[in-house]
C-alpha cells in the first residue's frame, strides 16, 4: 500500500473551483495558491505584492472568507474560491455589473497604481458580507454608502504609493 | 502557463511630414494613425526633415514617440510615451487628447507606446513634467488628425470641409444633418497613402473651450484595474520568457568580485522510499522552472567610507560584514539572472509601480 502511495502521488491532480469554473491542477510541486492563479491560470488580477502576508495584495476569497494566497499552501484549499476577476458579475446582455464594492471605488475613484486595489477590494467585499451595516465613530458614509470605511481597511492593506 | 501580451500597434509603415509629424499606415486593419516625434532630438528632426523631402510610406520603419490609432469601429487608441505609474499620465494625456479630437472619453484607450526605436523621449516620465511637456505636441498631433479626418470627410460626403462640425468622432454637414460620418467609417475607407498633410498647424481651441482639460475625469484605465483585466509588467508572460534580476552590493563602494553560472538545485533521484516530508523539502520551487541559471556573485566589500559621518557608518553597520570573513566573500548574494553577460533590451510594458517595495520590473526584449 506504501509502495503504492509513493508511486502515485507525485501524479495527483486536485480540483480548484474558481469563480464557478473547475480546474484539474497539479498538487505537486508544493506552491503557494497565488503562483497557481497567476502563472498557471493567467488570472493576473491577484498581485503579488510582498509574498509574505503582509501587503494584501494577493487577498482572495475561499468560502467567502478574504485568505491571503501568496501565503496559502495550494494543498491546503478547500472550498470555493473567488478572484478579483469574478466579483463582478457579467449580464445576460455581455455587460458588466460592478459589485457594490467596485461601484464605490469607481466612484470615489479610489487609488492611484491601483496595484493593491484587487486585494483591498476583496478584502472589503468579504468584511461586507459578514457585516452589511459597519458602524464606528469615524464611519460617518456606511448608512448611505455601505462603503468600508477605509480607516478599518487600510491599518492592514498596506498600498505603497 | 497562460501567455499574455501587451497590445501592439496596427501601423506597420510611417511617413513622415515636413512638420515632424508621421502618418502611419495599418499593413491590414484599416487603421491610420498620426504620430508625434515628442523630445526628439534636434539632430533627429533635421534628418526627419530631409527625409521629408522626398517622404513616401516605407521611409521610417519604426512608430514615432506617440500615437493615435484610429480605428473601424471609431475608437481612439492613445499610444502614450509616458510611463503611468499611478500618477493619472495615462488619464491627463488623454484629456489632453480628446480635447482636440472631438471624441467622448469612453472611445479612447491608452496604452504604453513601445520604445523599440529608443528611447526618443529623451524628457523620460519625471518630475511633474509629463503634461507641461506634451500638452502642445499631443493637442497639435491631434488637431492635425482631426483636420485630415475632416478633408476626407468633406470629400466623401461631398460637402465643403468648413461646412462640417465634428462631436463624439461624427462630422455631421451643417446645412444637412442627414450627411454625417464618423471617423472609423473614413478611416475604413480612405486612401490613406495620398493624404495631405496640412502645412499649418490647425488653429488649437481656446481653454474657455475645454471638455477635459482642467475638468475632474473618471481615470481612463480605471474599469480595466476594478476588475483585475489590466495588464502590468509583472503580469507579462511570454513564450520562453527569462527572468533576470540586479544584483546589488550590500556593502558600501561593493565591487564584484567575480560572479559565476551555478546549477539551479534539482530534487535528488526520485526514491519511493523517501518519506514525503524530505522529498517535499527538496523540491524546486516551481518558479525556478522558469529560470535558465542560477548565478552567485561575490561583492568584494568595503567597510569603510572616507568622509561619511560616523552616524552613517553606525546605520550602515548591519549590512557589512564581520571582521573575520574571507575578504573575497565579504558579503554574497545569490539572484537568479537570465545571463550572466549584459543586455540590450527595448521596453515592452512598464514596471509595475511599486518601486518602493519592490524592485521594478519591467518587460524587455533583448536586442542583441
Ligand atoms: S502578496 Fe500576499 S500579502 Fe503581500
Amino acid at each position: 500500500m506504501i509502495a503504492i502511495y509513493y508511486l502515485t502521488w507525485d501524479w495527483k491532480n486536485m480540483k480548484l473551483r474558481i469563480n464557478g469554473t473547475e480546474y484539474d491542477i497539479a498538487e505537486e510541486p508544493p506552491r503557494p495558491l497565488l503562483w497557481v492563479l497567476r502563472d498557471e491560470l493567467g488570472l493576473t488580477g491577484t498581485k503579488f505584492g510582498c509574498g509574505a502576508g503582509f501587503c494584501g495584495s494577493c487577498t482572495v476569497h475561499i468560502d467567502g472568507e478574504a485568505v491571503r494566497s501568496c501565503v496559502t499552501p495550494l494543498t491546503t484549499v478547500a472550498g470555493e474560491i473567488r478572484t478579483i476577476e469574478g466579483l463582478s458579475l457579467m449580464a445576460e446582455d455581455g455587460t458588466i455589473q460592478l459589485h457594490p464594492v467596485q461601484q464605490a471605488f469607481l466612484e470615489d475613484q479610489v487609488p492611484q497604481c491601483s496595484w493593491c486595489m484587487s486585494g483591498q477590494m476583496m478584502t472589503a467585499a468579504a468584511f461586507l458580507a459578514k457585516n452589511p451595516a459597519p458602524t464606528g465613530d469615524r464611519n460617518r458614509r456606511s448608512d448611505e454608502r455601505k462603503l468600508l470605511p477605509l480607516w478599518l481597511l487600510l491599518p492592514r492593506e498596506k498600498c505603497s504609493c | 502557463m497562460t501567455t499574455q501580451q501587451p497590445p501592439q500597434s496596427n501601423v506597420k509603415k510611417w511617413r513622415i511630414s515636413r512638420r515632424g509629424f508621421l502618418i502611419g499606415l495599418g499593413a491590414t486593419a484599416a487603421v491610420v494613425a498620426v504620430g508625434v516625434p515628442i523630445g526628439l532630438p534636434r539632430a533627429r528632426l533635421a534628418i526627419a526633415n530631409l527625409v521629408a523631402e522626398g517622404g513616401s510610406f516605407g521611409s521610417i520603419d519604426a512608430p514615432p514617440t506617440s500615437w493615435f490609432e484610429i480605428s473601424a469601429d471609431n475608437r481612439i487608441r492613445f499610444f502614450n510615451p509616458k510611463v503611468e505609474m499611478g500618477q493619472g499620465v495615462n488619464t491627463s494625456l488623454a484629456q489632453i487628447a480628446a480635447e482636440e479630437l472631438e471624441v467622448d472619453w469612453e472611445q479612447i484607450e491608452v496604452v504604453s507606446a513601445s520604445t523599440a526605436r529608443g528611447i526618443n523621449d529623451s524628457m523620460g516620465t519625471g518630475n511633474s513634467t509629463s503634461v507641461s511637456s506634451t500638452f502642445t505636441p499631443i493637442r497639435q498631433a491631434a488637431a492635425t488628425l482631426r483636420e485630415l479626418l475632416r478633408s476626407e470627410a468633406a470629400k466623401l460626403l461631398g460637402v465643403p470641409a468648413a461646412s462640417l462640425t465634428v462631436a463624439s468622432g461624427v462630422f455631421t454637414a451643417n446645412n444637412d444633418p442627414s450627411k454625417s460620418i464618423t471617423y472609423g467609417q473614413i478611416v475604413a475607407q480612405a486612401d490613406v497613402a495620398n493624404w495631405e498633410i496640412p502645412e499649418e498647424a490647425p488653429a488649437l481651441k481656446p481653454a474657455s473651450e475645454f471638455r477635459f482639460v482642467g475638468k475632474s475625469t473618471p481615470r481612463v484605465d480605471f474599469e480595466s484595474k476594478l476588475t483585475g483585466k489590466a495588464l502590468y509588467g509583472y503580469d507579462m508572460r511570454l513564450p520562453n520568457m527569462l527572468y533576470g534580476a540586479v544584483a546589488r552590493p550590500n556593502t558600501i563602494e561593493g565591487k564584484l568580485a567575480s560572479a559565476a553560472p551555478a546549477k539551479r538545485p534539482t530534487a535528488p533521484a526520485w526514491s519511493p522510499w523517501w518519506p514525503k516530508t524530505i522529498l517535499r523539502a527538496w523540491r524546486p520551487n516551481p518558479g525556478c522552472k522558469r529560470t535558465r541559471v542560477w548565478a552567485i556573485w561575490i561583492w568584494h566589500g568595503k567597510t569603510a567610507v572616507s568622509g561619511s559621518s560616523p552616524k552613517l557608518m553606525k546605520s550602515l553597520r548591519w549590512a557589512t560584514a564581520p571582521a573575520w570573513w574571507p575578504k573575497k566573500m565579504a558579503t554574497s548574494a545569490i539572484c537568479w539572472m537570465a545571463t550572466c553577460s549584459p543586455l540590450n533590451s527595448a521596453r515592452r510594458w512598464p514596471p509595475t509601480p511599486t518601486w518602493n517595495r519592490t524592485p521594478p520590473w519591467w518587460m524587455c526584449r533583448p536586442t542583441r
